[in-house]
């Protein structure tokens, strides 16, 4: 092979190499775009939605007595769960039935709504570690989660020095 | 040697032939990355003016929650939500501007009862539109209650 017929091959092998840069270069920003603008509604959606859900749930009367919010029957139930709670609803159920069953409601009425259950999955979860579940809420297939913290909200349990720990996790917590 | 000539110059024509393809062809998708750029851009602004819209509506001193005197975040008065159609009415120069692209405002009570009330309610024809939906108290200062909802927010661009 002649010296000129190998820099003519070596010439078009850097063509090649350019091209294939260039290639890679307009598939890498048209990606990158496409990402970013899904992502400011996303995770905006994302962020308030499960914030947003445990404070308002937090803070809505319960319907057990006149004076008592879903905050009040949650702590009541951690601190005396071997019993059911003290709290003694109007319908006769215990704190923690009546929680349960009001959490579920509030969950399907929004979440389910929604089509969360079908989608990502959630789960609900209120805990006293290392007790047992005083609220365990699941539903739908899980992926990873979606909000992208598994940070729980702390609710104190005076007089004692524990914590109830409330998780919401949209794709779940990785506690199934 | 006029053979060879004609040899080099087809060579020429050929080599600057296939050089102004590639220059089409990367002035033609330099276009076509620019236009799409733009596009983006173009989403990117639409959804974060959805977003300014939204905030505007849940953060309406009108129809939020107060207890003498300050404001009870993501908390709506069912009351001045009933009343809110006749405020509309009244000053509806100045809401048509504040909801600009906005096609419906609804809110739900879940719990302890379902109920659902649109406060504002408009047909437009658009290409795509953006629904936000928020979990919220909704105070019934007759009931002296709180109750769980949502507040829905269709915004059209």
């Amino acid at each position: 092979m002649s010296k000129k017929s190998q820099i003519e091959i070596m010439g078009l092998l850097l063509i090649v190499i350019i091209i294939t840069l260039a290639l890679l270069f307009a598939v890498r920003v048209v990606f990158q775009n496409k990402g970013s603008t899904t992502d400011i509604y996303e995770t905006y959606v994302d962020q308030k939605l499960v914030s947003s859900l445990v404070n308002a749930m937090f803070q809505t009367d319960s319907g057990c007595t006149k004076d008592t919010t879903i905050r009040d029957l949650l702590i009541d139930c951690a601190k005396a769960y071997s019993y059911g709670g003290t709290i003694k609803c109007e319908n006769s159920q215990r704190s923690c039935d009546f929680v349960n069953a009001a959490i579920d409601v509030m969950l399907e009425g929004t979440l389910d709504e929604w089509r969360f259950n079908e989608s990502y999955g959630y789960e609900f979860i209120a805990t006293v570690p290392p007790s047992p579940m005083i609220v365990n809420i699941s539903k739908g297939n899980f992926s990873d989660s979606m909000s992208g913290t598994t940070e729980p909200y702390k609710l104190p349990l005076y007089p004692s020095t524990k914590e109830l720990y409330v998780y919401l996790c949209i794709g779940g917590c990785g506690f199934s | 040697m006029k053979n060879k000539a004609q040899i080099k110059m087809g060579e020429t024509m050929m080599v600057l032939f296939i050089f102004f393809i590639l220059v089409v062809f990367g002035l033609i998708f330099y276009v076509k990355l620019s236009s799409i750029s733009a596009r983006f851009q173009a989403q990117e602004n639409t959804a974060l003016s959805s977003i300014e819209i939204e905030q505007k509506i849940r953060f309406m001193g009108e129809i939020q929650c107060t207890t003498s005197g300050s404001v009870i975040f993501d908390c709506y008065d069912m009351e001045k939500l009933d009343a809110f159609s006749k405020v509309y009415e009244q000053n509806s120069g100045y809401y048509t501007r504040m909801f600009s692209g906005v096609s419906n405002i609804s809110f739900t009570q879940v719990y302890p009862s379902s109920e659902e009330l649109t406060i504002y309610s408009r047909e437009i024809n658009a290409s795509s539109s953006k629904s936000f939906t928020t979990p919220v108290t909704l105070y019934d200062p007759i009931e002296d209650s709180y109750n769980f909802g949502y507040i829905q927010v269709e915004v059209t661009s």
